[in-house]
C-alpha cells in the first residue's frame, strides 16, 4: 500500500462519522473503489453499528421499580432537608433568646424614677463649660444640689443629674446610663410636670 | 426536575451497564446518579444539556468507585419479541449478542466512547465533554474500539455474509 493509499485509509472513521467535506468525500469514495480493505471495513463496520443500535440493545430500559425507589430516595433526602432546615431555625431561635437574656442581664441599672431596675454606682462626668442644650438648666444654682438633682436632663445615652460643686464654672453630673424607654418615660414626666405647672396643680 | 430526570433514566440505565456489566450495579449506579443530579440540580442552568451532563455524573461515580469486577457471563438480552422460532430473528439475536459480547470486552474507555457514540449517538463533542477528554482523544479511542471489534467479530461476520449469499 503506497502512501498516498495510506492517507487515504486514514480518513475511514471520519467518513464513517460524516465528518468529510463535499471534496473529501469524493476522493474517499473514489479510494473505496480501488481498496479492497477499506470497503470491507466500512462494510463490517456498518454492520457492527447496526447490530449495536438494534431495539434489544438501543431502547434497553431500566426496571420499573427504579424511578419508584429512586423517587422515593429523594423524597427522603426532601424530608432529611426539612428537618434540618427547621432544625437550624429552632437553633437560631434559641441562640437568639439566649442572647437577648445576656443582654438584659449585662444591661446597666437604670436610673431613678426610671421604668423599674436598681440603681448602683454612678458614672461621674465633669462637664466643663457647658452648652444650654447639654446642660440646660443646671448652671442655675450648681451649690444647690437639692433642687439641682430635681432637674433632669437627657443626654444621648444616659441621665445626668447634676451635684454640688465647689466651682461655679464646673458643673458635676452623676451620669446613669438608659435605654431609649427610659429616655422617653422622662420626657413624659417632664411634659406632665410642665402640664400640671401650667394649670397650677 | 424529577421529570427531567425520569427522561434521562433509561439512557443513564443503558450507559451504567455498559459500564458496570451487571443489571443490578447498572440499577444502583443509575439511581445513585439521579439522587446526585437532583442534589446539584442548582449547577444544571440549561435544561438541554442534562443528558450529556447526567451521563458525565455517572461517569464520575462509576471512576470513583462504583467500578466492579468483570462479570463471568456475558449480558444475554431479551428478545424483542417470542419469535424465536422465526430463523432469521434468531439470526439478528446472535448477531447481537456477539457484538455487544465484543462491546463488553473492550477496554472501559473504549468501551464507554462505542457507547456514546454509536449506541446513544452523541456528537464527538458532547461525548468528549461526558468522558472530560479532548475531542482528539476520544476519536483516538473510538477508532481503536471500532478496529478491534472488527478483527474480532470478522469470523461472526464472514459467516452471517456467507450464509447471506448461499
Amino acid at each position: 500500500m503506497d502512501q498516498t493509499n495510506q492517507n487515504a485509509c486514514d480518513l475511514l472513521d471520519a467518513f464513517l462519522d460524516g465528518e468529510l467535506n463535499a471534496a473529501e468525500m469524493a476522493s474517499f469514495e473514489a479510494h473505496l473503489l480501488q481498496c479492497a480493505d477499506c470497503r470491507e471495513s466500512v462494510t463490517q463496520q456498518r454492520w457492527i453499528d447496526g447490530a449495536l443500535r438494534a431495539d434489544e440493545v438501543a431502547t434497553q430500559t431500566a426496571s420499573s421499580t427504579l424511578l419508584t425507589v429512586t423517587a422515593e430516595a429523594i423524597t427522603n433526602v426532601r424530608r432529611k432537608q426539612r428537618l434540618r432546615r427547621m432544625l437550624a431555625g429552632s437553633l437560631a431561635a434559641a441562640a437568639s433568646v439566649a442572647l437577648l437574656a445576656a443582654w438584659q442581664l449585662r444591661e446597666p441599672p437604670l436610673a431613678p424614677g426610671s421604668a423599674g431596675g436598681s440603681v448602683t454606682a454612678p458614672i461621674d462626668i465633669a462637664q466643663r463649660n457647658a452648652t444650654p442644650r447639654q446642660s440646660r438648666g443646671l448652671e442655675d444654682e450648681p451649690s444647690a444640689s437639692s433642687k439641682i438633682a430635681a432637674t433632669f436632663t437627657a443626654g444621648g445615652s444616659g441621665i445626668a443629674i447634676p451635684v454640688a460643686s465647689d466651682s461655679p464654672d464646673v458643673t458635676i453630673v452623676q451620669f446613669y446610663p438608659t435605654t431609649e424607654a427610659d429616655r422617653r418615660l422622662q420626657r413624659q414626666r417632664e411634659l406632665e410636670a410642665k402640664y400640671r405647672e401650667l394649670i397650677g396643680g | 426536575m424529577e421529570e427531567l430526570l425520569a427522561v434521562h433514566a433509561d439512557v443513564l440505565y443503558r450507559y451504567a451497564l455498559r459500564m458496570v456489566r451487571d443489571r443490578q450495579q447498572a440499577e444502583d449506579l443509575t439511581q445513585e446518579t439521579l439522587l446526585r443530579g437532583w442534589r446539584q440540580r442548582a449547577k444544571l442552568r440549561e435544561p438541554a444539556a442534562a443528558r450529556v451532563w447526567l451521563l458525565r455524573i455517572a461517569t464520575n461515580i462509576y471512576r470513583d468507585g462504583l467500578r466492579v469486577a468483570k462479570p463471568t457471563a456475558t449480558l444475554a438480552f431479551e428478545p424483542a419479541c417470542d419469535c424465536v422460532g422465526v430463523e432469521g430473528r434468531l439470526e439478528q439475536r446472535e448477531t447481537v449478542d456477539a457484538v455487544v459480547a465484543a462491546l463488553d470486552e473492550l477496554p472501559a474507555r473504549q468501551r464507554q466512547v462505542m457507547h456514546l457514540i454509536t449506541i446513544e449517538q452523541l456528537s464527538h463533542d458532547d461525548a468528549a465533554a461526558v468522558l472530560e477528554i479532548s475531542v482528539e482523544a476520544l476519536k483516538a479511542s473510538l477508532s481503536l474500539a471500532r478496529r478491534t471489534m472488527r478483527e474480532r467479530l470478522k469470523p461472526i461476520y464472514d459467516e452471517v455474509r456467507g450464509a447471506r449469499t448461499e
